[in-house]
């Protein structure tokens, strides 16, 4: 009888220590996350059925580097890179740049976005986890404020360093997944609304701009001066898609018919035609979304995007409920950079935005970019539970 | 795993997740562990206290945070919104678009190939096979071929074929892209069989058995069944309506072959390959098998097609073997007098269909389309246009009869010249001592040209009221028409005019002047006119039995399962010549007695049958050319059933030279198997 009580004090105590480690950690964001990346390995292990470019393995790979990396992040305070503005954009730079260097660069498909050291991967990716750290730690020091265009310049000049860097490569895609970081972040970060309107204004202007006097610009010169003409074929192409019929054209043409033959239930998994038949290009990485749709058809579709739906609408909750304000804005400045590349990627396959090289996070193959994504949910968690801890100190406190 | 239970899974993971999201968001709540919901509970319990909303915001954190919640819940909003889009599209695409990107998808992985359709067979009336396919071992190869130049160089070795050959034929793409080649037909079993049992070292090679077209009789009806050969670029351009055609397609290209090439040519199968984007064959898909053409007979008898022939040929070596060296063409016609279907069709000199399987060499053509070889692909039995000569007179004494000119007792008399025209004028008789006096029947049988001369003279004298009577009357017997055969390449022949003369030497105006001794070359079928053997063999059927045949070659159509499909066609000629009963007797009674009595006698002595006939000699007009030999003929007299013409170009006396072949034409018609054929010495005959 004596023994009861203390039997039911460990209980108790241990089911407390289970509830505050549980308090710490999303399990509904874990959740979602573990159902992506279930459906994406579903999907790929009938993709690359007969493969010999890719394999199921190296994307397993990918995904356990991930979560160990994913693990490290959460271990370490994410409040430390507050202050370390400086090194984090000179390790922005030094990541981005790191492809030209000589021996460990490397070039792939007309850029130089690669390195090699034993493995090939892309530091482009790193950096975009570092350029939310830069910009979250540049806009978290205004409160919440920018209303001085001083400041809004300021934070805008830290973010043209590291998009500069990346169109050296050239890698428009990565480029604009940076500037989409940014602006997430500026934006929250609470920047005045009419400096972002002008900004707006000016960015319009300046990508008409672009188009119009890239090709006038070519031809004073002799040669591709701003813009390479592919890449200027890939933007262009979305809204004609027999502009360029056997290039970029030939791609969205094969990947809206791998959609839309897919209809409402699909071709049934291993029976896409589109993709194992060869007509369909990149079918495992840029164009995964076309098999996706293909084999599952639209259900597929909408479980995948209602999959997505709830990973962006968890982190979202997850930094309304975030106080500090740094926190919050690494929150979403990596909800930025998904909710970009997944409208980005999907709205390519569709026809509905230019044909850039980003991956559909989660989905896609490629350890990189996994190894990349995983880090986010790292710091993300590193937020989430830090925030939780302070708040429940501070509830025991009142 | 079916997408729908795939899909059903997904949606319960979802499904569980969520729940498991709102009991862990609802469990948090309860215990109060989230700042804001406790910032809420504060709130709410102030309203409680105060009944009114606090005026002091809690805590010193929402105070910087009230631009960023309202920029995240604007974001958040965004987010919506563009996945929102993404949906939208998707639908767009997969649902409202959905059949026509499938039927797209479609396009892309499939590719047809044509299976050939086994061209018809040609049967004589009786089923005796006169063209039939054959089957040929042919050694075929698949699109990795090309790519492997050890294996084309093992072909080389083993078929005897040069690499390059080989390739040519590998990279030949007119039978579709999937097809399979063929590198080379009737390959010789020794090879057959070391490329079978070797499949290893001959990786996508295999032995088909496919066919072709082959003549079991040779140069037999040759004119008749005609060739087939490759599809021409002209030939597929010109489409034909319901032809599906195809580069590469056997097609007829004479004769019967290509008369009824519709009934012989069937329909090509359909294979549908699965491919990939390179265009490699993954799978066969589908296969719509080819529907053979149909057989088709005519109305040819296999037998007196043999015996026409043999007679033609002996007939044109005696012919040689006597004065008339330049005799090696000619052309034999027999018919059913009273369907017009043709039962034998002989031309000379002939040639062989079968070199006409896979392809011809340009030397093999020229040789059978030059003047040297007396053009042994034309058929002289519909195409052939030669003076009609003495065979003329059945007509043109018709002609006097039915005019009134004279009747059967009117006689005339024959010193062998004669002036009707003028002193000016004189005109032979072919038997310069003269025929004495006679009437039209003997003037027939014995052939005098006075006798027809007088006649002339009659229609000469009335031309200024109807100036083509003669003209007329010959052409309601069908001569200066086609006869409408099916056979391709027939000629009209000629019945001349005043206007036809007038319009045919403008460039020589003495010589277009048309005069009295026209229509006395006319009237002995001379000078201008020109018949074909058929149209010769239509008009003595017509003379046989009171009306004009049309001719016809095809006979019953048969299906693969050898039911008729389509059955032989009588069609009743639209020639209908006027004559009396009484008038046309007179004619048959001439052209009996001419074999009984008169100039044909000596061809037919003692034959087994009653027949008629009348011989002609026709004149060319040139000192260096034989006279074309002529005959025609029919029996049984009097239940007429066979018509036989035949011509030999410069041939000599028709009696002599035409008559012993439409005798044994005539025997083997009329089963008289033992008849012997009696040469005839020449003589002075017509």
């Amino acid at each position: 009888m004596a023994v009861t009580p203390k039997i039911e004090k460990a209980q108790t105590a241990s089911a407390s220590r289970i509830s505050a480690i549980l308090g710490k950690v999303n399990l509904p964001f874990f959740g979602v996350i573990a159902a992506l990346l279930i459906f994406g390995i579903l999907n790929l292990s009938y993709v690359l059925a007969g493969s010999t470019e890719y394999s199921l393995m190296r994307q397993a790979m990918g995904i356990g580097l991930g979560i160990v990396g994913m693990a490290v992040c959460w271990k370490i305070d994410y409040r430390i890179f507050e202050h370390m503005i400086i090194p984090l954009l000179i390790i922005d730079v030094v990541l981005i740049l790191s492809p030209h260097l000589p021996i460990i660069g490397y070039s792939a498909g007309g850029a130089t976005s690669w390195v090699k050291i034993g493995i090939r991967f892309q530091p482009a990716e790193l950096a975009k986890l570092v350029t939310i750290l830069l910009m979250a730690a540049v806009v978290a020091r205004y409160q919440g404020r920018i209303d001085s265009p001083k400041e809004y310049l300021k934070c805008i000049g830290f973010l043209c360093v590291p998009f500069i860097c990346i169109m050296t490569q050239p890698d428009l895609g990565t480029g604009l997944v940076l500037i989409i970081i940014g602006a997430t972040i500026i934006f929250v970060g609470g920047a005045n609304k009419k400096l972002l309107l002008i900004t707006i204004g000016l960015m319009v202007a300046f990508i008409a701009f672009v188009f119009i006097a890239d090709p006038i610009l070519d031809n004073i010169a002799g040669k591709d001066v701003f813009l390479k003409d592919y890449q200027l074929n890939r933007i262009l192409v979305f809204l004609n898609e027999d502009a360029d019929p056997t290039g970029a054209g030939y791609n969205l043409k094969q990947a809206k018919i791998a959609i839309g033959s897919g209809g409402l239930l699909g071709k049934g998994l291993g029976n896409a035609t589109q993709s194992a038949l060869g007509f369909l290009p990149e079918a495992p990485t840029d164009f995964v979304f076309c098999t996706i749709a293909e084999q599952m058809g639209f259900v597929g579709v909408f479980v995948l995007i209602a999959l997505f739906g709830l990973l962006l609408g968890i982190a979202i909750s997850m930094a309304m409920r975030t106080d500090d304000l740094f926190g919050k804005l690494i929150i979403l400045g990596v909800v930025g950079m998904w909710l970009f590349s997944i409208f980005e990627n999907i709205g390519m396959c569709c026809g509905l935005m230019p044909i850039t090289g980003i991956p559909l996070p989660f989905i896609s193959f490629g350890s990189s970019f996994m190894i990349s994504n995983f880090l986010c949910i790292g710091i993300i968690c590193s937020v989430w539970s830090r925030q939780r801890a302070d708040a429940a100190a501070k509830i025991s406190i009142d | 795993m079916s997408p729908l239970i795939l899909a059903i899974i997904i949606f319960v993971v979802v499904f569980a997740l969520v729940l498991v999201g709102v009991i862990f968001f609802v469990r948090t709540r309860s215990t109060g562990g989230d700042l804001v919901v406790k910032q809420s509970l504060r709130r709410k319990d102030e309203i409680k206290k105060t009944g009114k909303e606090p005026k002091q915001a809690f805590g010193a954190e929402d105070t910087h945070n009230s631009i960023s919640r309202n920029r995240t819940l604007i974001f958040g909003g965004i987010s919506l919104a563009a996945l929102a889009v993404l949906m939208g599209k998707s639908w767009a695409l997969q649902i409202l678009s959905g059949s026509e990107y499938s039927a797209l998808s479609k396009e892309n992985m499939t590719a047809t190939a044509n299976l050939p359709a086994t061209r018809g067979r040609i049967l004589d009336r009786n089923g005796v096979e006169l063209v039939k396919n054959q089957i040929s071992r042919t050694v075929v190869a698949d699109d990795t071929v090309l790519e492997n130049p050890n294996l084309v160089h093992r072909l080389s070795l083993v078929l005897g074929i040069p690499k390059e050959a080989i390739r040519a034929r590998l990279m030949d793409e007119t039978g579709g892209v999937q097809s399979s080649k063929a590198i080379a037909s009737d390959v010789s079993m020794r090879a057959i069989s070391f490329i079978s049992e070797n499949p290893a070292v001959f990786p996508g090679i295999s032995i088909e058995s496919r066919f072709n077209r082959i003549y079991p009789n040779g140069s037999l009806a040759a004119h008749v069944l005609g060739y087939s050969g490759t599809i021409s670029e002209e030939e597929l351009k010109s489409k034909v309506d319901g032809m599906n055609y195809a580069s590469g397609d056997v097609v007829g290209k004479s004769g019967a072959e290509q008369a009824f090439e519709r009934l012989l040519q069937g329909n090509k199968g359909t294979r549908t390959y699965k491919v990939d984007s390179d265009g490699k064959t993954i799978a066969t898909l589908d296969e719509i098998p080819s529907d053979p053409g149909n057989d088709v007979k005519l109305t040819i008898n296999y037998k007196t097609q043999k015996a026409a022939e043999k007679a033609l040929a002996e007939g044109l070596e005696d012919c040689r073997k006597r004065r008339f060296k330049n005799a090696y063409c000619g052309a034999v016609v027999a018919m059913d007098v009273h369907t017009g279907a043709i039962l034998a069709m002989a031309s000379a000199p002939t040639f062989n269909p079968n070199n006409f399987i896979g392809g011809i060499s340009s030397e093999d053509w020229e040789k059978l389309n030059s003047a040297k070889s007396n053009y042994p692909m034309n058929n002289r039995a519909i195409s052939g246009v030669y003076p009609a000569a003495s065979t003329f007179k059945a007509f043109t004494g018709l002609a006097g009869l039915t005019h009134k000119m004279v009747d059967k007792k009117t006689e005339f008399e024959c010193k062998g010249t004669w002036v009707g025209m003028g002193r000016k004028y004189p005109k032979k008789c072919w038997l310069l001592t003269g025929h004495g006096d006679l009437a039209i029947v003997d003037a027939i049988s014995n052939s005098c040209d006075v006798y027809f001369y007088e006649i002339a003279k009659c229609f000469y004298e009335i031309e200024d009221d109807q100036p083509t009577a003669l003209q007329d009357y010959l052409r309601s017997w069908g001569f200066g028409a086609k006869t409408g055969i099916e056979l391709a390449g027939e000629s009209e022949g000629r019945i001349p005019t005043k206007e036809w003369k007038e319009e045919y030497f403008k460039d020589n105006p003495e010589s277009s002047i048309w005069l009295g001794g026209d229509l006395t070359n006319l009237i002995i079928g001379q000078g201008d006119v020109l018949i074909t053997p058929l149209q010769l063999a239509c008009a003595y059927s017509g003379i046989a039995t009171g009306k004009i045949p049309k001719p016809h070659i095809r006979g019953d159509v048969l299906n693969k399962d050898g039911q008729v499909v389509l059955p032989e066609t009588f069609e009743t000629s639209d020639l209908s010549p006027v004559f009396s009963e009484e008038d046309i007797q007179t004619i048959r009674e001439g052209l009996r007695a001419a074999v009984t009595t008169g100039g044909v006698a000596k061809a037919f002595q003692g034959f087994g049958a009653k027949i008629a006939a009348k011989s002609g000699t026709g004149e060319t007009g040139s000192e260096k050319r034989d006279d074309y030999a002529w005959i025609a003929a029919y029996g049984p007299y009097d239940n007429p059933k066979y018509c036989v013409t035949c011509v030999i170009e410069q041939g000599g006396g028709g009696t002599s030279s035409a008559g012993p072949i439409a005798r044994k034409v005539l025997a083997q018609l009329l089963g008289l198997d033992g008849d012997k054929t009696v040469y005839v010495e020449e003589s002075d005959e017509r």
